[in-house]
This record gives structure tokens, C-alpha cells and sequence, in this order.
């Protein structure tokens, strides 16, 4: 999200845009690598698994991966190396979504129609309580 | 679209698909929001590997855009794939999306 943007509910209006496209292709999930972006912050004291735990109970926020985890993924794993990016010191976090509505037997659509997802420019109310103000 | 100043303008966001027009405007925004030069890094995407993605795999792919002045403020971009639940990914991004 462009940095004047953030905290308005667009970033989760983005994956629930995902969401409704694997519901209509009948997919089983959504996987992705999450970037931790504010542990560079407490890097040098704390190990990358309990500040993911951490994240993960709710005891403390980080600005990517909490409102990935409220928006339904699930973390599965740590990937060391994941990327170059220095604020997750190189770490990726596995998280994943599952379909709830996935149906085996059903043939997933071949086309889907576009649509738009208007959003509001600015929230009624705050989605988040933001802590640290990070990217 | 290349500072961190909000437009003037800004009655309304769309989530819209991508599509390969916006695909410079996609590139900027990677670069301002990691900090970087996207066709210097070799694991950031640049333009030229949004239109390929968009090009293999057309749906999935999203962008918030100022309706009033159809600049993009936020994007994502995702890829369809087999994916085992019960196996661990330990494969960095660059290597999952095949180097763009």
C-alpha cells in the first residue's frame, strides 16, 4: 500500500478481492510469504520464533503479519531466506488461508467476470490500533 | 505517483484487476513502498514482470486505485500453484515465482 494510504481497510479489502477469487475458482486456499516488517526492531534480543509467536497470540503487533492473521490466515511455518528485505531481517512467514467453501468434486469455474470492490477513502472507524508506525 | 504526499484528490478507491496499463504505475509503487529501485533488485518485480504475471495468470491479481485520478495505491499479486498444506514451504520468493 502507498504509505499515505495505509490503516483505511484498502490492504484488506485486497485479500478479501482474493478470497472471492478462490471461492469462485473453487480453490482450496491461499498460501503467501509474510514479511515480519517490525522485527528488525527487536531483532538483536529476540529470536524470530517467539517474536512470530508472539505476533501469532496477539501479544504483540506487527504491522504486516497481525492484519494478515485478522484477515484469516493461519501461520504454518518459518522460511529463513525468504527475501532481502532487512526490516524482516531476510525471514518469510508461511501463512495460509483455507477455503471453508472448497468442494473437491466441483469443477472450478473456467471465467470469471471482473468486478470491482469500492471501498471507502476513509474508514467510519479505526481498523486497527497501530502501535509501532512502521512501512 | 512517486512521493509519499496523498493526492489532492481523493474521493474514492476501487479495487479493481490489474491489467498491463497500470503496470508502470505498479512498478513505482513497489519501488516507494520497499525503498528501492524495482529494476535494480533482483527480487523485486518491475514492470516488465508485472505484464508477464498478468499475462500467465490473469485472474488473482488486484490494485486499489484513486478513482479520480486513476493512480494505483495499493496492489497485489498472486499466482496460481499446487501446494501441499502439510509441507512446509522453505523455498524463497524469488525461486517460488520462477525469477519473474
Amino acid at each position: 500500500m502507498h504509505p499515505a494510504y495505509r490503516s483505511r481497510g484498502v490492504g484488506g479489502k485486497l485479500i478479501e478481492a482474493r478470497y472471492d477469487i478462490v471461492r469462485a475458482l473453487n480453490l482450496r486456499g491461499m498460501a503467501a510469504g509474510s514479511l515480519i516488517i517490525d522485527y528488525h526492531k527487536v531483532a538483536d534480543h529476540i529470536p524470530v520464533e517467539k517474536y512470530v509467536e508472539d505476533v501469532v497470540a496477539g501479544r504483540r503487533f506487527d504491522t504486516n503479519l497481525s492484519k494478515q492473521i485478522r484477515k484469516g490466515f493461519q501461520v504454518h511455518g518459518l522460511i529463513p531466506n525468504y527475501s532481502t528485505d532487512e526490516q524482516s531481517r531476510g525471514w518469510g512467514v508461511e501463512i495460509v488461508w483455507e477455503n471453508p467453501e472448497y468442494a473437491p468434486s466441483h469443477r472450478p469455474e473456467r471465467r470469471i467476470v471482473p468486478r470491482r470492490y469500492p471501498v471507502p477513502s476513509r474508514p467510519s472507524r479505526p481498523m486497527f490500533v497501530l502501535k509501532p508506525a512502521g512501512a | 505517483m512517486s512521493s509519499d504526499k496523498e493526492p489532492a484528490r481523493q474521493n474514492g478507491i476501487a479495487i479493481i484487476p490489474s491489467s498491463a496499463r497500470y503496470a508502470d504505475q505498479m512498478e513505482t509503487l513497489t519501488g516507494l513502498v520497499y525503498g528501492i529501485n524495482p529494476r535494480e533488485e533482483v527480487d523485486s518485480l518491475n514492470a516488465d514482470h508485472f505484464r508477464q504475471h498478468l499475462s500467465v495468470f490473469p485472474e488473482g491479481q488486484f490494485i486499489a486505485v484513486d478513482t479520480d485520478t486513476d493512480t494505483v495505491l495499493g496492489l497485489t499479486v498472486s499466482m496460481r500453484t499446487h501446494f501441499n498444506p502439510d509441507r512446509p514451504t522453505l523455498e524463497p520468493w524469488w525461486h517460488v515465482i520462477g525469477y519473474g
